[in-house]
């Protein structure tokens, strides 16, 4: 059931302005099966291996806000036939750190079809998803009624130090990062979102050791079957209807699936240094000043670092299941 | 099962029957999606050759310039006829029955091709087989109707809901679309009693609706379903081709000449889903011994072109023909498992109940070691690292003050000392990690049963966890208690220190006894055992590891030597 919530539509509303269109191909939206929906903030290094990703996995339309991006963004989406893009000026975390004009995005374009909404660094991966794209995985959700897909957001680094780890234009992030902490994840119920709050990977290892309750959520839901009047509330980790919030809990027949989150790169560090500055993210940017004063670390662990292997390894370590997806 | 493996270039003096000719398959297709979904099928090697002939009906809910675009896309080479006059398909209606009647009868009427055998399919069917396999099948059960065909009167075929009811009431309502008047007017029939009965005395039987029929058989089933009378009765009934062909197999044919089982492989899940055909399937499909398999995904191109491939060539082994019929139970065992199995399930945001959390998932077996004196119970643990450093044993790793993962480092498998608050946040989640760490081998810990921690409150009630009591038998209380005071903290564990020499001091269980204690009263579900119960011959390696590590420690040296000894440590006096 969804919980309306006026202030938030208020703001989104107020949000919506912000938003202009910048090279919006309206045919190829709306003719699209399924839409993919990403707010982006100078991640052209990103975008080539991000874009490809998803149009292997079978994405119809990109639809893409830039935050001020100032690395020629707008120009490289321009030249993609199969990308929308929008332009926002307004402050990232007075909209909700990207949400609200995704949710406009959501609303206006999504209704009805199959939404991904990620973020440029996140690449998802469910069962089979080497040989099965979104419309087979969509049409098993659908078979079994299951209107979203709970994923777990795991993070992948590589093997040297943060300054070595480098992702350039058109690199496999899989490549560049391939490691990931083969344990680390506390999960706690939360009955007001219906789901779990899902913390830990090498975040909570290097950087909230000490003040784990602290460590960002990885819990995050990034495709969804979009109705009218849906909303994500905060990030993509939960929706104004509950109900879709955490579809595995207590189905053994249900799909969940993993995000590959590739913010361990080098990038980070000049990232973490602007945001020290510009404060736009998450809890007072709590979470930049603590990669920032870890400045150049190195995050590969030999007892506990795992080389990515495919989406059956993820399953076999239960960070999520095929339920009876044969 | 003993696999005899038949060749295509049969043995000598094998019997050939005397005709030669290989039989000729008419292929009925019915279909509905779009002209490109059905080229996909048509696609296949198995429908180019002379011996077979497809007749296509499709649905004429796709306009005629769909009609013709799929015209245009059916390969040159495969021999195909469009059923002229369309009909509009409905599930559960007569609709498909008269669909597939057209094609029979222009299979039948079709003297340019003169089958042998005319076998229904559909465009989410795909030949697994290549077609010589699918002839010389034939060719040896000579005269067989391939069709499943379940006696109604003798045993259930429907899963739940109406039987019997399809046919002996009458179904002018859609169930779909006129859902309310269907259900009303089925309740209005149930209540006044008003049951048909099929024309002609004809005894009804259910089955699948694929078939693949001889052209004696096809024929009189063809001829019977244009009488007026039988006509009428099934286009009343709901889902008619779930039972009209296969009771007029049963009335043209012998029971014994008829398989009762079809040729095409499809199978259904606990909810009555169909199995999806999807990429990664073929080695599955590969396994099952049919000559159709459905249904095939839209989306699973790799699996159609993989399928296609295979059909294109001879095949070398026939030794699936002797299990034709049977599913090769793959697909079910995989259900049950995923289904039942804890493993199967993602550990992540699957165990909302309860404060076991994610422990509720577990079925692996774990082992705790305990002692009176920790010391000791870590000297097992820190002995069976170093005679097998591949052993997952750990030393104190749930001490509420403090992780220790092994005690001569600060770091083991990856288990740091500063993992703590980690642990604290979510222990069950922390157990569950630790508890798989290892595939191949069991983890121990140990705990220490004086002081309350998750592990220890936890364990008690787990009937995965094995307990191991380290101490040696015949020790005194007071011995036991005065070892467990020279590793309690007087500082940090002031409560526990006074306890334990209170304890000591007067009848009644230490708080070292936790575990005892527990075994005696029988609240438990753990099992709980004295190292020393652990047979030289254990099977278990994790409990022979143990045994022996014990072994090659001095439990003595961790005690007093006697009562009295203990009692003059204690307390300072030998008197009682």
């Amino acid at each position: 059931m969804i919980r309306t919530d006026r202030t938030a539509e208020r703001r989104i509303e107020r949000n919506r302005q912000q938003l202009r269109p910048r090279t919006v191909r309206a045919e190829a939206i709306a003719s699209a099966w399924s839409l993919l929906v990403c707010c982006a903030r100078n991640e052209m290094p990103r975008m080539p291996a991000f874009l490809d990703h998803y149009r292997r996995l079978g994405v119809g339309h990109f639809l893409v806000v830039d935050n001020q991006s100032e690395d020629g963004l707008q120009d490289y989406l321009a030249q993609q036939p199969d990308c929308s893009s929008w332009l926002a000026d307004g402050s990232y975390k007075a909209s909700n750190f990207g949400m609200d004009w995704c949710n406009v995005l959501l609303a206006q374009y999504g209704v009805g079809k199959w939404c991904v909404t990620v973020d440029p660094d996140e690449l998802l991966v469910y069962p089979h998803c080497e040989e099965r794209d979104l419309h087979s995985l969509t049409a098993r959700l659908e078979a079994i009624g299951q209107p979203s897909l709970f994923t777990v957001l795991l993070d992948a680094y590589g093997e040297g130090p943060l300054s070595q780890t480098t992702l350039t234009p058109g690199a496999d992030p899989f490549a560049v990062c391939p490691w990931f902490d083969r344990f680390n994840l506390t999960q706690r119920f939360d009955a007001g979102t219906q789901s779990f709050w899902v913390q830990g990977g090498v975040r909570m290892r290097r950087f909230f050791a000490d003040n784990p309750e602290q460590a960002p959520a990885l819990n995050k839901v990034p495709l969804v079957r979009w109705a009218s009047g849906l909303r994500y509330v905060s990030s993509m980790h939960h929706l104004n209807d509950t109900s879709l919030n955490c579809t595995v809990n207590g189905r053994a027949d249900a799909v969940s699936g993993v995000l590959f989150h590739f913010k361990y790169v080098s990038l980070l560090r000049e990232k973490a240094s602007e945001e020290m500055v510009r404060g736009e993210h998450y809890a007072g940017s709590t979470e930049y000043k603590a990669y920032f004063e870890a400045g150049d670390v190195r995050l590969y662990d030999p007892e506990i670092s795992l080389r990515y292997a495919g989406s059956s390894q993820l399953q076999r370590l239960g960070f999520m299941q095929a339920g009876t997806w044969f | 099962m003993v696999l005899s493996v038949e060749s295509p270039t049969a043995a000598p003096g094998a019997p050939t029957p005397d005709d030669e000719r290989l039989p000729r398959v008419a292929v009925l297709l019915l279909c509905h999606e779009s002209p490109a979904q059905v080229a996909v099928t048509l696609r296949s090697p198995f429908f180019a050759s002379a011996d077979l002939k497809v007749y296509i009906h499709y649905d004429a809910r796709r306009s005629e310039a769909e009609r013709e675009a799929l015209a245009a896309l059916v390969p040159p080479e495969v021999q195909h006829a469009f059923i002229a006059e369309r009909v509009a398909c409905a599930w559960g209606d007569y609709t498909l029955v008269e669909a597939t009647h057209r094609m029979l009868k222009a299979a039948i009427g079709d003297e340019s091709f003169d089958p042998d055998y005319l076998l229904l399919s559909s465009a989410s069917c795909v030949p697994i087989r290549p077609l010589s396999s699918l002839q010389e099948f034939l060719r040896r059960r000579d005269g067989i109707d391939f069709i499943q065909a379940v006696d109604v009167s003798r045993r259930s075929w429907v899963k739940g809901g109406l039987e019997k009811e399809r046919y002996e009431f009458r179904f002018p309502f859609n169930f779909r679309t006129q859902r309310w008047a269907f259900e009303s007017f089925t309740a209005l029939q149930r209540r006044l009693g008003r049951r048909r009965q099929p024309p002609g005395g004809l005894r009804i039987h259910f089955g699948s609706q694929w078939f693949c029929l001889t052209r004696a058989t096809a024929g009189s089933v063809a001829a019977r379903l244009a009488e007026p009378a039988l006509r009428e009765f099934f286009a009343a009934s709901w889902i008619p081709d779930e039972f009209a062909i296969q009771s007029l197999v049963m009335a043209a044919q012998r029971p014994e000449r008829v398989a009762g089982h079809n040729l095409t492989y499809y199978e259904f899940d606990d909810q009555g889903r169909p199995l999806v055909l999807e990429n990664g399937h073929f080695e599955h499909l590969l396994r099952q011994p049919f000559f159709f398999a459905r249904k095939l995904s839209a989306h699973a191109t790799r699996l159609a072109d993989q399928i296609h491939e295979h059909v294109a060539s001879p095949e070398l082994d026939w030794s699936y023909f002797a299990h034709v019929g049977s599913p090769s139970g793959h697909y079910a065992k995989y259900l049950a498992r995923a289904l039942t199995v804890n493993i199967s399930r993602s550990r992540v945001a699957t165990q909302p109940e309860a404060w076991h959390g994610v422990m509720g998932l577990n079925e692996r077996p774990y082992v705790l070691l305990y002692a009176a004196s920790r010391r000791l119970a870590a000297a097992v643990a820190r002995q069976m690292r170093r005679h097998d450093a591949s052993l997952p044993a750990f030393d104190f790793v749930f001490d509420p003050l403090r992780l220790v993962p092994a005690q001569e480092a600060a770091a083991w498998r990856g288990i740091q000392c500063g993992m703590r608050a980690r642990r604290d946040h979510d222990a069950a989640g922390f157990a569950h990690e630790l508890i798989h760490l290892d595939p191949l081998h069991r983890t121990v810990m140990c705990v220490d049963p004086a002081t309350p921690s998750w592990l220890r409150d936890f364990a008690l009630w787990d009937e995965h966890a094995t307990l191991v009591c380290c101490d040696p038998r015949g020790l005194g209380k007071l011995q036991r208690a005065e070892a467990a005071l020279r590793d309690i903290s007087a500082m940090e564990e002031a409560a526990l220190f006074e306890q334990t020499v209170r304890a000591a001091g007067v009848p009644g269980w230490l708080p070292q006894d936790h575990f005892d204690q527990a075994q005696r009263e029988s609240k438990h579900r753990c099992r709980i055992l004295a190292v020393d119960a652990i047979a030289p011959g254990e099977a278990d390696p994790t409990l022979q590891a143990v045994r022996e590590a014990w072994q090659a420690v001095d439990a003595r040296a961790y005690f007093a030597a006697s009562e009295a000894d203990a009692r003059l440590r204690l307390f300072g006096d030998t008197s009682e």
